[in-house]
């Protein structure tokens, strides 16, 4: 059954998960066109484009290299991660009211995005080299809190509750996934609804209440903080089932969508191409996923399963929170739409999850 | 490289499991994408539809004002606001400094307009700086886009091309307020509304009916540039304003000029109108002190200079002419004179002898002067206090007040409808509701010479003797001839309107008008220097009314040197020429002590009104020194008359 290491590169290759990667990005190049006629925006377009054959060249240097370097750079990625994350906030760049970037001068980088798939390396070495193995109790997962811990923390004081609440649930995916106690489960969902309301009083900044407020209730404030979410669905809805048509889009085109270009550039598309593309893009969506899940089964260890399954989370959370923000079932967070937002590092670390996950399914032909 | 697949294994049916939330939240994303797009689909099109085009209020210019010859008395200019949205607004310090120096104003003046626009809804614009100049518009344009929120709307202004000529009859207009907004339901915020005068009056008219224009608009409410030939200035479907009406009024501005002028010149407070016998048709109505309507019709006005014209104590905004009353005094005496002639109690030809004083039980009437033998002409002429009273004590305070009455006294001409007074025909009932007191006779002496109880509006006044100038005639006076649509069509003609007519003999006329003629025309008259014209002949009559009840006789004789809030004021009443008299003209010179200072005032007006008639006709107006009659040596040059 072992088969040897066969030179054919193509056919060893995870072909759907790539073609799922292109579909994406190139519907999301096309709307970031459209979304992006306003003065000062016109050259995005072109950079998305820069970014993603960047990502593409980084992706066939990842998909060679063999998972035990990855293995043995997981700490030293999560080290450094931390550092960049602190050094953020120490010398960060200032843009939208938050602390995400460090200018490196032609780039903006966002360690942020970056700490996502740090702590999926972190965690998965983690748990692949614990002896003792599943279910994990309580006090036996103090281990992995300690490490989440420092960058929920760090993102959260940018403050970019979108990445830190992407971070929490990637890790906390992997947790479930790898196994816990039902007692300790019980234990923590007791816990979590208690503290909940005090979270809400003392962790979230007013800007963050009010969002979860203008969510419960987005007419309270149409003028002000409940103005996006509310603009953000006329957009969707005046969509109708099949689209006012390319560039036709008035709530875009009139910039009645905030950030049109990065976290709600799916208003933009749903307005453009109504339900009916809202679909199709759903589609290659699930398409990705259900490609990047069969890496999860064609895992051929501990390690390369979790960092498969991680990713998989990652992935997950960011294309259900970002288009549940946009059409009004999540509170609004700051959380990109994977491939399609317009952002490089966000691109950068999408396209490493997509080599990542293509590097661990190509090994399934190795054995 | 060995894979330990037996670690994996087990896990293969948990990742099955997992798959469930991630097909829950894919169908969770569905079910709500359906929801909004198809479900509510239509309604959340036509919120975007909404929210594209923004209502914009396209506005109606209001009418204009034209006078009796076409001159243009009020009409409309463009005005450009500055306005701040303030939610798009930075609130920095260096923005706060950069917008000041733009709007030409203090730092702590553009805090407080800063201010002022916060109490306003973050998305509404609020004012920041009213009716700039051009270069201030293009210096705020071309920088437009540091200052976010801030814009540029315009604005339609009224001008006053003749200024503060005639500004209490035309009126101002300002902003409509909630209140009015309430009253008025069609009003919107943002309207202007006349507050006084003809504006007041004829709002309905002038106003217009705005528009409604559908204007492409950004979330900041920003309009954007037309793109397609559909977009013209970026309007949809618009719903186009209808202008206000115009009015043409009866009002002659160069002879209103000539008036206010006249008025000025002999710096008196006061009021003159002028209006045409023939017809009621008002001429001129001007009043001193006055003020310019342009200065407190914009969107802005200086608080400063409207609390000036509130608080002044000459009251610029009052319209003397309808809305104070004043004793009629002498001027009173030709209706009194009238009255006793109908009723017989006095024959033109019978005289009596004045002494320079009348007692009447316990009331000691005062002469001006001892005028000896004295007939009905001459009473006139001189102004014969106790020639008056007599006849007033014969005829009893009722059938004076009812031949008032029948010249209009004692009730409003209805001429402007706000604030317009009725002034006071005393009768015994009247004094017996009014003062629960017996009407006492001596009390008629002062009534017979337009004292005491009696009061009269101006205008009120020139009517009486423009009936007189007619033979009998009394029209109501009025404004507006005609109310025309933009386009000329016809709304309203005012045609002359006949309130009522004194079926009185001919010789009752007759004398009056005789007397009158005699007072600036005849030596001994009161008006012989100040009233006298060579271009025409002014019949009229002097009267002084007093400000404050003297009882110490010399203050009332030596007028000249009280207090000038005490000093009484000067009438003259008068019209032109003596036979088929075209114009009435009333003169008030308040706190001026002599009706001869209100003559020549009358008489400026009319030698006007002759000057243009004659130029009308191609006669030039000779400007010749005016003559004064020759008056035999020593006599008496009326100083004027002194009454009580």
């Amino acid at each position: 059954m072992l088969k040897t290491d066969s030179p054919n590169v193509i056919r060893s290759f995870n072909m759907g998960l790539a073609v799922s990667t292109l579909l994406i990005f190139l519907t999301g190049l096309v709307t970031l066109y459209s979304a992006s006629r306003g003065p000062g925006l016109q050259s995005l377009a072109k950079l998305q484009g820069i970014y993603f054959i960047a990502g593409c060249i980084i992706t066939l240097m990842i998909v060679f290299i063999d998972s035990d370097f990855w293995r043995k750079l997981a700490y030293p990625t999560y080290v450094v991660c931390l550092g960049l994350l602190t050094l953020v906030l120490l010398v960060g760049h200032v843009g939208n009211g938050s602390q995400r970037w460090i200018s490196l001068g032609f780039f903006k980088l966002q360690p942020s995005e970056f700490a996502k798939i740090a702590i999926v390396l972190a965690l998965a070495k983690y748990f692949s080299e614990d002896k003792a193995g599943a279910p994990y109790t309580l006090k036996r997962l103090l281990g992995p809190a300690l490490m989440i811990i420092p960058y929920f923390i760090l993102i959260k004081r940018q403050p970019d509750m979108g990445t830190a609440g992407i971070v929490f649930l990637t890790a906390a995916s992997m947790i479930m996934f790898i196994g816990v106690e039902w007692k300790s489960i019980f234990l923590v969902l007791v816990v979590a609804l208690i503290s909940l309301p005090l979270a809400y009083k003392y962790v979230l900044h007013d800007y963050q209440r009010n969002r979860v407020r203008t969510f419960l209730d987005p007419s309270s404030d149409p003028r002000a903080t409940g103005y996006n979410a509310l603009q953000c669905r006329i957009a969707v809805g005046s969509g109708k089932f099949l689209g006012k048509g390319y560039m036709e889009g008035t709530q875009a085109q009139l910039n009645f969508i905030p950030e049109q270009h990065t976290d709600f550039i799916f208003s933009v598309f749903a307005e453009e191409r109504g339900f009916l593309g809202a679909l199709v893009l759903l589609g290659f969506y699930a398409s990705y996923l259900v490609y990047s899940f069969r890496t999860v089964l064609r895992a051929r260890d501990k390690f390369e399963m979790l960092v498969a399954f991680g990713l998989n989370a990652v992935m997950f959370w960011h294309i259900f929170i970002n288009i549940g923000m946009v059409i009004g079932v999540l509170p609004i967070v700051g959380v990109t739409l994977p491939l399609f937002s317009y952002g490089g590092s966000s691109m950068m670390m999408f396209m490493i999850c997509t080599a990542l996950l293509l590097n661990i399914s190509r090994k399934k032909y190795i054995f | 490289m060995i894979g330990r697949e037996e670690e994996v294994r087990d896990y293969r049916s948990r990742i099955q499991l997992f798959q469930l939330p991630v097909v829950l939240g894919f169908l969770v994303l569905i079910f709500r994408l359906f929801y909004l797009q198809v479900i509510k689909g239509e309604e959340l099109r036509r919120f975007s539809e909404a929210n594209r085009l923004k209502k914009e209020k396209v506005i109606a210019a209001r009418g204009k004002i034209y006078d009796r010859n076409g001159k243009v008395i009020i009409d409309n200019r463009a005005a450009f606001d500055v306005v701040l949205v303030s939610q798009y607004y930075s609130y920095e310090d260096k923005d706060n400094e950069r917008l000041a120096n733009a709007l030409r104003i203090t730092p702590k003046e553009f805090g407080k307009r800063l201010a002022k626009v916060n109490r306003g809804p973050s998305y509404a614009p609020g004012l920041l700086k009213a009716d700039v100049s051009k270069d201030l518009i293009a210096s705020i344009e071309t920088s437009k886009v540091g200052f976010p929120g801030v814009d540029i709307e315009n604005n339609v202004q009224r001008r006053y091309p003749f200024g503060e000529v005639g500004a209490q009859l035309l009126g101002y207009v300002s902003e409509v307020e909630k209140k009015d907004i309430a009253a008025n339901p069609v009003l919107q915020l943002g309207d202007y509304i006349g507050r006084t005068g003809l504006e007041r009056l004829y709002d309905n008219d002038l106003r217009g009916l705005d528009g409604v224009g559908y204007v492409e608009v950004d979330a900041r409410g920003r309009r954007r540039k037309a793109e397609g030939s559909d977009k013209i200035f970026g309007y949809f479907s618009q719903t186009d304003p209808s202008p206000g009406n115009s009015l043409y009024l009866t009002i002659d501005m160069d002879l209103s000029q000539k008036a206010n002028e006249s008025m000025r010149s002999h710096s008196f407070n006061g009021t003159v109108i002028a209006m045409d016998p023939r017809t009621g048709e008002i001429l001129a109505l001007v009043n001193q002190p006055s003020y310019d309507p342009g200065k407190i019709s914009g969107r802005e006005v200086d608080p400063d200079v409207w609390s000036q014209l509130q608080r002044n104590p000459e009251k610029p905004l009052r319209n003397r002419a309808v809305q104070d009353i004043y004793m009629p005094g002498s001027t009173f005496k030709a209706i009194v004179g009238i009255a006793a002639l109908a009723e017989g109690v006095a024959k033109s030809s019978r005289g009596m002898d004045c002494h320079g004083f009348l007692k009447t039980g316990s009331h000691k009437l005062n002469c001006w002067k001892t005028h000896g033998w004295t007939d009905f002409t001459k009473a006139l002429r001189e102004s014969c206090n106790v020639y008056f009273a007599n006849l007033g004590t014969e005829l009893g305070v009722d059938r004076i007040a009812k031949y008032a009455r029948m010249f209009g006294f004692g009730e409003r001409t209805g001429v402007l409808a706000k604030g317009e007074q009725k002034g006071l025909i005393p009768d015994s009932d009247w004094k017996l509701k009014a003062l629960k007191e017996e009407w006492q006779p001596g009390e008629t002496l002062s009534v017979a010479i337009g004292q005491g109880f009696v009061t009269v509006t101006p205008i009120q006044l020139v009517n009486a003797y423009a009936t007189i100038a007619n033979g009998g005639t009394r029209y109501r006076p009025y404004l507006v001839r005609r109310v025309e649509k933009l386009n000329g069509e016809l709304v309203t003609e005012v045609k002359p309107e006949v309130q009522s007519k004194l079926d009185l003999p001919e010789n009752v006329w007759k004398a009056v008008k005789e007397g009158l003629f005699e007072v600036a025309n005849r030596p001994g008259g009161t008006a012989i220097v100040s009233g006298h014209s060579k271009k025409t002949i002014i019949s009229g009559k002097t009267g002084t009314a007093q400000v404050r009840g003297f009882s110490d006789i010399s203050k009332v004789k030596n007028c000249m040197a009280l207090p000038v809030r005490d000093r009484h004021h000067g009438w003259f009443v008068g019209y032109a020429p003596k036979d088929e008299p075209e114009i009435a003209v009333v003169a008030l010179a308040e706190h001026s002590c002599h009706g001869a200072s209100a003559a020549p005032i009358v008489r400026d007006v009319i030698e006007a009104y002759v000057d243009k008639q004659n130029l009308e006709k191609g006669i030039l107006p000779q400007d010749e020194k005016k003559e004064v009659p020759k008056v035999k040596k020593g006599h008496q040059l009326p100083f004027e008359e002194m009454d009580e």
